[in-house]
């Protein structure tokens, strides 16, 4: 508080320099808000961010930078993740730089919790249908879009010699998007016919019309051909299946599929046990599966534990929640999603194969290749069976690319062996709780990848932060809560004692 | 210039020579403390957790650093002018031959220097981390440069605070008025729709922090923060202008 006696009767030239000075600091004032409104806006518009971290996790790669380059027309990015999930703000990060390199996308982003009116109106324009919990995001362009989910984003590997790690995707899951809808042909996806296979374009029971939904608007079209009398498989086929056959291939049509797959192509291959004259009728494609170390072994498959049955009969509905060692199977390794079959065959991978397999009946479980006593009707014996114990149900294999082919010139080569088919029924593909939508779509995935998707490596991010026992947590503690606080305590007596000194 | 620094110098002996420093730096560090014992023992429990966050950023997501920040940011710069204006001393300041942007600028950067003082200990936590897991360096990098970016807006307005109000403890009230508000503004992106949600976003303190301790440093959240701390800066500067002549 001054205590300078004060001008009571103030003259008429400091008034003037006392409003003056009012007024000049209103004004600038003024003027500086707007300033900075102005320098923000324009920083809102052009900005630029510098990725600091070690594995430039969020830096966009030549790839994807080379693809919004090129880009020639408008691609909208809908994030369907909630603001509450953990990724939302890796995912926002990086499609924000995507929508900073090119004019031509568009993000909208749609948090379900938040926006659910929005979000279901979107599901409905969309068409995403039962499976709209699961997508994270769906990439458009024109009529045609493309889903990508949340286990697309990212995968944890749990086989890396520096421990336990996590491959960030999501860049290759955006850019391979962005590249299938702008500038990719559709994938085929070729439905064998002739043998009492399930109809691609029938619904209900042996009909695929749910799995041919499910992978129209990812750009895959799913269609029907004849190997009965032909010499080869179309050039078009970006795999071909073969879904539930009751009829053995002939010879010539597994060489014809046998020399598609050696020139590139991708087999899915999915066979319940046909019964026939008291036997497993032969599939035609066991000598060609051998040579690649994988058997279709001629068995039904027993479900002996009561809690993995779906109804009574252990040959009937089951659950298999055992995933195998296959890269495709690594995400429901985690989850231990149940997988529901219906009267399956096993199917076997032998030792040195580079086949993995991909799901296993419970440790209880028995393949059986006489199947006698189900047909008399007489008492069963386990003990007798061909197989006991995490009966193996279905197996995939990538190919050497051959000696004079790139890999990066798109000879893929896989082959996918399924011991049931029923694994695409309608029932089972559109009940959430259970897994075969994820792992008909994960297998699927696997058979069409796409190059551009490959030329993307996934970063990799430690997955365990942090190695600690009981001891070190509790020595961590000390020294956070007590060491330090404590020394700056000290620090301040020692001030006091200074002061009164 | 000259003028800021021993202005600067002084302010820095006064604070750190008292006790209230070491008082603020004690519970700041018991709060931060508790923070960082509770996201090891989440991390270190939880592998999973490891998946989609990195210890420091869950850190920088804890809600109780905030709260410490915006009961501390005040507390830090109520005195800087408030203080000096209470005591009479303000004006002796102003006939004195130093500028009133030098006065601003001198406590200025002593607030700065309390602010990163404060920062300055959890860089142990850093150390303790990376002795049992992988630190990403660049990451923590740019969470203290966002931190840093920060302080500057926070003590900035604190100053701008104390210039204003007649009594620290105004001061402190309307600071932290002023920075809960904004705060609690900037959390809005995370319940309201687009566009409204793009502007708070814009503002989100909290998202700026975590954003910056991912490793990702913007140039809309740098100018923002630098041009907020510009703005009260010169608005203070404006004041004392202003007190000059009344």
């Amino acid at each position: 508080m001054s205590t300078e006696p004060r001008d009571e009767r103030p003259t008429a030239k400091v008034d003037e320099a006392r409003r003056t000075a009012r007024i000049n600091t209103y004004v600038g004032s003024l003027l500086a808000v707007l300033i900075v409104v102005m320098v923000n806006y324009l920083a809102f518009r052009h900005h630029k961010r510098w990725d600091f971290t070690s594995e430039s996790l969020f830096t966009l790669s030549e790839r994807t930078l080379e693809a919004l380059r090129e880009l020639d027309r408008d691609v909208t990015i809908y994030l369907l993740l909630s603001k509450g999930e953990r990724v939302y703000r890796d995912v926002d990060e990086l499609l924000s730089r995507y929508a900073d390199e090119s004019d031509h996308i568009q993000i909208e982003r749609v948090d379900p919790d938040r926006e659910a009116s929005r979000f279901l109106a979107l599901v409905d324009q969309l068409k995403l249908g039962y499976s709209a919990a699961q997508v994270a995001a769906v990439v458009k362009s024109g009529d045609r879009s493309t889903r990508i989910q949340l286990h697309d984003l990212m995968t944890p590997r749990f086989g890396d010699e520096d421990g336990p790690t996590l491959d960030i995707e999501a860049e290759r899951a955006f850019t391979g998007a962005i590249l299938d809808l702008t500038q990719g042909e559709p994938s085929r996806v070729c439905v064998t016919s002739g043998h009492g296979e399930w109809s691609a374009d029938a619904g209900g029971a042996r009909g695929l019309a749910a799995y041919r939904e499910d992978l129209e608007p990812m750009n895959v079209v799913v269609q029907t051909i004849e190997t009965v009398g032909t010499a080869k498989v179309p050039d078009h086929c970006s795999m071909v299946a073969v879904i539930g056959p009751q009829r053995p291939f002939t010879k010539a049509e597994v060489e014809v599929l046998e020399r598609y797959v050696r020139g590139g192509g991708n087999l899915l291959l999915a066979f319940d046990p046909i019964l026939e004259g008291g036997t497993i009728l032969h599939t035609g494609f066991e000598t060609f599966l051998a040579t690649l170390g994988i058997d279709v072994e001629p068995t039904i498959v027993l479900e002996l534990d009561p809690a993995k049955l779906l109804g009574q009969s252990p040959i009937e509905e089951f659950i298999a929640s055992q995933y195998g060692d296959h890269e495709t199977m690594e995400p429901f390794q985690l989850l231990r999603g149940p997988l529901a079959l219906h009267f399956a065959r096993s199917v076997r991978v032998r030792p040195g194969s580079k086949a993995g397999t991909l799901f296993s009946a419970s440790p209880l479980s028995v393949a059986e290749s006489d199947v006698t006593p189900f047909l008399e009707g007489t008492e069963y014996d386990p003990e007798r069976a061909t197989h006991r114990g995490n009966v193996p149900l279905g197996a995939a294999i990538t190919l050497d690319p051959p000696g004079d082919e790139d890999e990066e010139q798109g000879a893929k080569r896989r082959i996918v062996v399924l011991g049931d088919a029923d694994i695409f029924r309608e029932p089972f593909l559109m009940q959430p709780a259970l897994a075969n939508h994820h792992v008909v779509s994960a297998l699927t995935g696997f058979l069409l990848e796409k190059r551009a998707l490959a030329a993307i490596p996934p970063r990799k991010s430690q997955l365990d932060a942090i190695m600690m026992t009981s001891e070190d947590r509790t020595s961590v503690a000390f020294r956070v809560l007590v060491l330090l606080p404590l020394a700056a305590l000290l620090l301040g007596v020692a001030a006091y004692w200074g002061r009164r000194k | 210039m000259r003028g800021a620094f021993v202005i600067a110098r002084r302010e820095m002996a006064s604070f750190f020579g008292g006790t209230m420093a070491y008082v603020v730096l004690t519970v700041w560090l018991v709060v931060a403390g508790l923070s960082f014992e509770f996201v090891v023992e989440h991390f270190a429990q939880y592998a999973a957790a490891g998946a989609t966050d990195t210890p420091l950023r869950a850190w920088f997501q804890m809600p109780l650093i905030y709260i410490a920040i915006l009961v501390f940011a005040p507390i830090l710069t109520m005195r800087l002018l408030a203080e000096e204006r209470q005591s009479g001393r303000l004006e002796g300041l102003m006939t004195a031959p130093v500028s009133a942007t030098a006065i601003v600028f001198g406590k200025f950067i002593a607030a700065m220097s309390f602010w990163l003082a404060l920062w300055f200990p959890t860089t142990f936590y850093v150390i303790i981390l990376s002795r049992y897991g992988d630190v990403d360096l660049g990451a923590v990098g740019s969470a203290y440069l966002g931190v840093a970016m920060l302080g500057c807006g926070y003590m900035a307005m604190g100053l701008l605070a104390s210039a204003l109000a007649g009594s620290q403890v105004v001061a402190a009230v309307l600071a932290t008025l002023v920075l809960s508000g904004a705060f609690v503004l900037g959390l809005g992106e995370y319940f309201l729709q687009e566009p409204i949600a793009e502007v708070l976003a814009y503002v989100n303190v909290y998202g700026h922090m975590e954003q910056a301790a991912a490793g990702v440093l913007d140039s809309r959240r740098v100018v923002f923060h630098l041009s907020f701390a510009a703005l009260c800066l010169f608005l203070a500067v404006r004041v004392l202008e202003y007190r000059r002549f009344a």
